[in-house]
């Protein structure tokens, strides 16, 4: 049933891909749902479908079957420009290697996902500075990356995730390259400004320690949610 | 032997009884180190018989008169050589669960049957490590809007013993996915 409170829905989601002449499942039979405003961890080994399902959720790829719908959208049934339309303003990613632009100032990395709308450039930039002001950066706006920590690289990151206030926020090992005190600020920023701007936030990662500023945590393994009360499957062992 | 240096280390700041040394001695470890009574008195005896304590009685009307106990320049001596001298030998590594994989793979348990064994215990500790981060969260929280009762440097030394816990939790999780893999890997080798 579709409940208008789940801001994330996934129902029966199957993802394969095809290895030379072999079908892998990255993901079976995968439901789940994140209700509005709700921080989720995904935990899972390597190679257990966490990025898949990310990508899914941002519309960064398509399922093999099953209902997926995000934001209020059916992303399964939308064509190509919808799905690009979705990705700019529904989703916001912050990643595990920041993927910031090494030429731009902190200030320009952040303002960009709202430059390539139709918003002018002084709107963007404003918003950009404030955003990062929030996130403790007011002295770092025109410094490029080479000259940034990997904390404050990954708070431009977020910064850049919110620029265009998207209502769902998905972070791909976001602690993963930075050390325990980097990444507890990192986190302990990420859950309060999504609490603060009631954001849903869905998280993958190996982090434990990350892991546990989420509402809940959801495991994956060999594709199948290992922890989740809508879909509660047994992992077949051979 | 840590209890011993605990309580003179908090009867050096001022003399205390029983009952007030037990509870700083559970406020300064920030809740995660309970005492009883019994503990908190035999140490006392112990620090007496040696010298590194006193005691003085503080008669009260109405109330079982108290015994005070203060630190002695032995004391004193005794608690600053524990501190300029670190542990000589790392913390023993107890567990039940080793107990229980061994005596799992000494009785012949199925494969899944370890398996899940480990799937729950890393439930336990993600939950574990969820409330703690929520002890933290409040524990800032009550930092930011002056309620916390202690000074600054309290704060800092009661956040780091949450993080001390949070870290052997996370230990503790990724040995368990370790496990997991490994047996995994290990099943699948059999098979073929």
């Amino acid at each position: 049933m579709i409940d208008a409170s789940n801001e994330i829905f996934l129902e029966d989601v199957t993802k394969m891909f095809t290895r030379g002449r072999q079908q892998v499942h990255a993901l079976r039979s995968v439901s789940l749902r994140v209700r509005r405003g709700e921080f989720v961890a995904i935990m899972g080994p390597s190679g257990s479908g966490k990025t898949t399902l990310l990508q899914l959720i941002g519309g960064l790829d398509s399922v093999t079957s099953g209902v997926i719908r995000v934001a209020g959208q059916h992303l399964d049934q939308l064509d190509e420009a919808s799905l690009a339309r979705y990705r700019l303003s529904s989703v916001g990613h912050v990643f595990q290697f920041f993927n910031l632009m090494p030429t731009l100032t902190a200030l320009e990395n952040t303002a960009l996902p709202l430059l390539l709308s139709n918003a002018s450039r002084k709107q963007a930039l404003e918003r950009a500075e404030a955003l990062l002001v929030e996130l403790n950066l007011a002295d770092r706006l025109d410094h490029v990356p080479s000259e940034l920590s990997g904390g404050e690289l990954q708070r431009i990151s977020m910064a850049r995730a919110l620029m265009t206030d998207p209502p769902v926020i998905l972070a791909d090992e976001p602690t993963g390259t930075l050390d325990s005190y980097a990444a507890e600020e990192v986190m302990r920023l990420l859950s309060s400004m999504a609490e603060q701007k009631q954001k849903t936030l869905l998280m993958v990662t190996h982090d434990a320690k990350a892991a546990a500023y989420a509402d809940r945590i959801v495991r994956l393994k060999e594709g199948y949610l290992a922890t989740e009360d809508t879909a509660r499957e047994t992992p077949v062992f051979h | 032997m840590s209890v011993k240096y605990g309580l003179l280390g908090i009867l050096a700041k001022k003399p205390q009884h029983g009952y007030e040394l037990k509870r700083t001695f559970e406020q300064i470890t920030g809740g995660f180190w309970e005492l009883n009574y019994g503990q908190i008195y035999q140490t006392l005896d112990r620090l007496e018989t040696e010298g590194l304590v006193t005691f003085s009685i503080e008669h009260e009307d109405n109330v079982p008169d108290k015994k005070v106990y203060a630190i002695t320049n032995h004391g004193q001596d005794a608690l600053m050589d524990w501190l300029g001298n670190p542990s000589p030998r790392p913390r023993p590594l107890r567990d039940e669960l080793f107990i229980r994989l061994a005596v799992m793979s000494n009785t012949q348990s199925s494969g899944s049957a370890i398996l899940n064994l480990l799937e729950c215990h890393q439930e336990i500790y993600l939950e574990k490590m969820s409330e703690l981060t929520r002890a933290k969260k409040t524990l800032r929280q009550s930092v930011e809007d002056a309620s916390f009762e202690g000074t600054a440097s309290e704060a800092v030394m009661e956040e780091l013993l949450i993080d001390a816990a949070l870290f052997h939790a996370e230990a503790d999780v990724r040995w368990l996915e370790h496990c997991e893999s490994k047996l995994l890997a290990f099943q699948r080798s059999q098979a073929n």
